[in-house]
């Protein structure tokens, strides 16, 4: 089952990972489960951006999450955290929309001293929702998905208008039926021309 | 609809087009509301030159003529197209009489000529001032395939030898003349037998007056062979045995046409177009099954020998199977795209192997019974002269039993035929069983058949047996399967007429051959009609250009005066296909036969 847990969004300082936003989807997790998750949640993601040097991707495997972390140039950083079946590709496309997303709304001049509480960034939660079928959010996988799906449908109709008329099968079995039961028509063929004599 | 006629060097559908324009030309000249009302012997010919959605493009109703006629009140013109036969003007002349009134005007178009008797009956009668016009449509020779053409007369042999009639082969000539206008001037004819030679006779005096026939070059064909029935009565008496000739002789094929009971094949086959005159006919739980050269797939079938087919259909079955089921084993879209881009293909030939394996599987299960093989091999004793001169005892045992009568009369004949006449002592055993066991009346068919020339006394000449060895008319390694020799289409018999033309293929074949064929019946003849030069008309000799180019195969005409077999045809087709012969044919006769309706009609029935 595809699923997405955590979004965040980090700024790599010198020292620490300044954590600035984030959101999570825990549902899945029994209630008194979801404060401990959380907790190892967010200590992952901040160690792993801070582990990850900048311009760079990543995607770690921890336990049954996969963290796909993504560093930019400018020590602006995502984390997602997702399972294992998550498709990758979709993973970093949305962490690096949401860092777009981010940059657009939110000036680069309060990166390095924001907190939570001060950075005015909504939609991360609604991100977070959306993405939670990587088929919908993303139009490649859902091209991709479509067309397997045409493709079965295409197949499934030539085998319909292959099964019209008679059988190909019975086809077979009447021409080998024909071809076992031939005969020579010749036969009167060494007969001695016992023939005509001139008179 | 009728593409498949020119792929041909002389395209036959120039002919079929003529025929088409001189009927919607006389349609045309006839204003206000029509109906056509057609002869039933000329519904099916006219699906051979016309289609249906001609008519009914210009809202004309077709009814077939029979003895009632209704006709829709508007309706202000009737057109009768009919043979000009006097029986059947009697039929016409009750329809005027009951629907006379009414400002109706009255047409008759006469297929291929007006005849002055039909019109007397009718002013006789009284009838004839009914009548708004009189026109006739000079469809002479029907083009059934792109190299054949017929005046699809099923009794031409009988009315000439029998009935002295000889508007046959007056047709003939008029069709030869016809052909020579669209395809040009015919430079060197050959021919053998008497009625051939008439219908050459005949065909040079129309010609006289055909300008255009003599200036200019020659024309598209080169050879013209004529061949008289009556100098080969054993071929069509013999089982044919290639794919199209046993579907003709056991289930019958009319103008390209084969009418089968609907419960062998599945109702989803869907392909036969639309509107058909066949369906005017009115046959119902029958399938119309088409069988020419556009269908899919009948070309490579129809002229090989039936064992050969039957290898072939299974080998190709497999083939369509493999290649059906490709499509689940591709999985790109574009893969799948091409496929769905071939299925109609595919879909095609598979409702046509659908089609001939069932066909085949009807022609087996009677090619398999006792009967049929031993009648064949009766045949193949009497083809290679075996006790030729005596009674032959399974004649006596099929008479003895009281079968078929025309079968027994068949092979009595053949034997007549391979023996060059029989014996009188043979010949009147045979005429006491048979009155015998089949009453006196049957003397009265023989005596048919005895005018015909299918049964005669012997003489001194044994033509058969001297051109089976010179002629190699049966051989001793016959090869059903992928043949070498035309001998295939009766298993081991190549049919005399077809040895004939493929020896007058070779350089000088003709002169060769003249002394060989001294003792059929009939004269041997040669002629040349040589382009006119000039206002006084001189003949110009053998100019290079009359000669065949080396590279192109030279056209030839193959006229068989009296009928032909499809076997026949599949064995010029067999010499065509051979490089070496350098040859096209076109076979024109005056009707296909086979065993059966050849001698139904002598027979008089």
């Amino acid at each position: 089952m595809v699923k997405l847990f955590a979004l965040s969004v980090f700024y790599k300082g010198e020292s620490e990972a300044r954590l600035l936003k984030t959101t999570s989807d825990l549902q899945s997790f029994s209630f008194f489960q979801r404060g401990t998750v959380n907790e190892f949640m967010s200590f992952a993601s901040k160690t792993i951006v801070e582990r990850t040097p900048q311009a760079l991707r990543q995607s770690i495997k921890q336990d049954t999450y996969m963290c796909h972390v993504y560093v930019r140039a400018d020590n602006l950083a995502g984390v997602l955290i997702a399972d294992h079946e998550y498709p990758q590709r979709v993973a970093h496309t949305l962490v690096t929309k949401i860092l777009d997303d981010f940059t657009a709304k939110v000036s680069a001049d309060q990166w390095p001293n924001g907190t939570e509480v001060s950075i005015a960034f909504d939609s991360l939660p609604i991100f977070l929702a959306r993405y939670q079928d990587p088929k919908e959010a993303d139009p490649l996988t859902k091209m991709q998905n479509d067309l397997d799906e045409t493709k079965i449908i295409l197949k499934n109709t030539i085998e319909a208008v292959l099964e019209r008329g008679e059988k190909l099968d019975d086809m077979v079995v009447k021409s080998e039926k024909l071809s076992m039961q031939s005969k020579a028509f010749y036969k009167t063929a060494k007969k001695t021309n016992s023939c005509c004599s001139f008179t | 609809m009728f593409s498949h006629l020119k792929s041909q060097r002389v395209n036959l559908q120039l002919l079929q087009e003529a025929a088409h324009n001189e009927l919607v030309q006389h349609l045309e000249r006839i204003e206000g509301s029509k109906v056509v009302v057609l002869d039933k012997a000329l519904v099916l010919p006219l699906g051979l030159v016309t289609e249906v959605k001609v008519f009914t493009e210009r809202n004309i109703k077709l009814i077939v003529l029979s003895g009632e006629l209704d006709v829709p009140k508007d309706v202000t013109n009737i057109i009768y197209i009919v043979r000009p036969q006097v029986s059947l003007m009697d039929q016409v002349g009750n329809h005027v009489m009951k629907l006379g009134q009414q400002g109706r005007q009255f047409h008759i178009f006469f297929v291929p000529r007006r005849s002055c008797l039909c019109e007397k009956q009718l002013e006789n009668k009284g009838y004839l001032s009914s009548f708004g016009s009189v026109e006739e449509l000079s469809w002479n020779f029907l083009p059934l395939d792109a190299d054949v053409v017929s005046m699809e007369l099923p009794h031409a042999y009988r009315d000439v030898t029998i009935d002295g009639d000889t508007t046959s082969l007056y047709q003939a000539a008029m069709g030869l003349v016809q052909l020579q206008r669209l395809y040009g001037r015919i430079p060197k004819i050959y021919g053998k037998g008497v009625q051939a030679q008439r219908v050459w006779d005949h065909a040079k005096q129309l010609a006289i007056n055909e300008k255009s026939l003599y200036n200019g070059d020659k024309g598209a064909i080169d050879q013209l062979i004529l061949l008289d029935r009556g100098i080969d009565l054993l071929t069509p008496l013999a089982t044919q045995l290639t794919y199209e000739g046993l579907i003709d002789e056991l289930f019958g094929i009319q103008q390209n046409k084969l009418m089968m009971p609907a419960h062998h094949f599945p109702a989803s086959n869907i392909g036969i177009a639309g509107d058909s005159f066949a369906k005017l006919l009115g046959f119902p739980n029958t399938k119309i099954i088409s069988l020419h050269s556009g269908e899919e797939g009948y070309s490579e079938l129809r002229n090989k020998h039936f064992n050969e087919v039957i290898r072939l259909l299974e080998r190709k079955v497999k083939e369509l199977n493999i290649e059906m089921n490709k499509y689940s084993r591709e999985h790109s879209v574009r893969q799948l795209h091409i496929f769905v881009d071939k299925l109609k293909i595919l879909e095609e030939e598979k409702r046509a192997m659908s089609q001939h394996t069932e066909i085949a599987t009807l022609i087996q299960t009677q090619v398999n019974e006792y009967t049929f093989a031993e009648d064949v091999a009766a045949e193949q004793e009497f083809m290679v002269c075996a006790d030729i001169d005596k009674t032959s005892v399974y004649i006596e045992d099929q008479i003895a039993r009281k079968n078929e009568l025309r079968n027994v009369l068949r092979l009595i004949c053949l034997q007549c035929a391979a023996a060059s006449g029989l014996k009188e002592k043979v010949l009147n055993s045979y005429k006491r069983d048979l009155a015998q066991v089949y009453g006196l009346e049957v003397l009265l068919t023989v005596s048919n058949l005895e005018k015909a020339g299918l049964l005669y006394p012997q003489t001194e000449s044994r033509s058969y047996a001297v051109l089976r060895k010179t002629l190699r008319l049966t051989v001793e390694d016959s090869v059903e399967v992928e043949p070498k020799d035309i001998s295939y289409v009766h298993s081991f018999y190549a049919p005399l007429t077809t040895r004939l033309v493929e020896l007058s293929l070779k350089p000088l074949g003709w002169q060769s051959l003249k002394s060989q064929i001294t003792n059929l019946p009939g004269p041997t003849f040669e002629d040349f009609q040589a382009q006119l030069i000039g206002i006084g008309g001189r003949h110009v000799g053998t100019t290079p250009s009359e000669g065949s180019l080396l590279h192109v195969p030279r056209v030839v005409l193959v006229c068989f005066v009296g009928g032909c077999t499809f076997a026949e045809i599949a064995a010029l087709r067999f010499l065509a296909a051979q490089e070496d012969n350098h040859v096209e044919f076109v076979v024109a006769t005056t009707n296909i036969i086979n065993k059966h309706t050849f001698l139904d009609s002598v027979m008089g029935s």
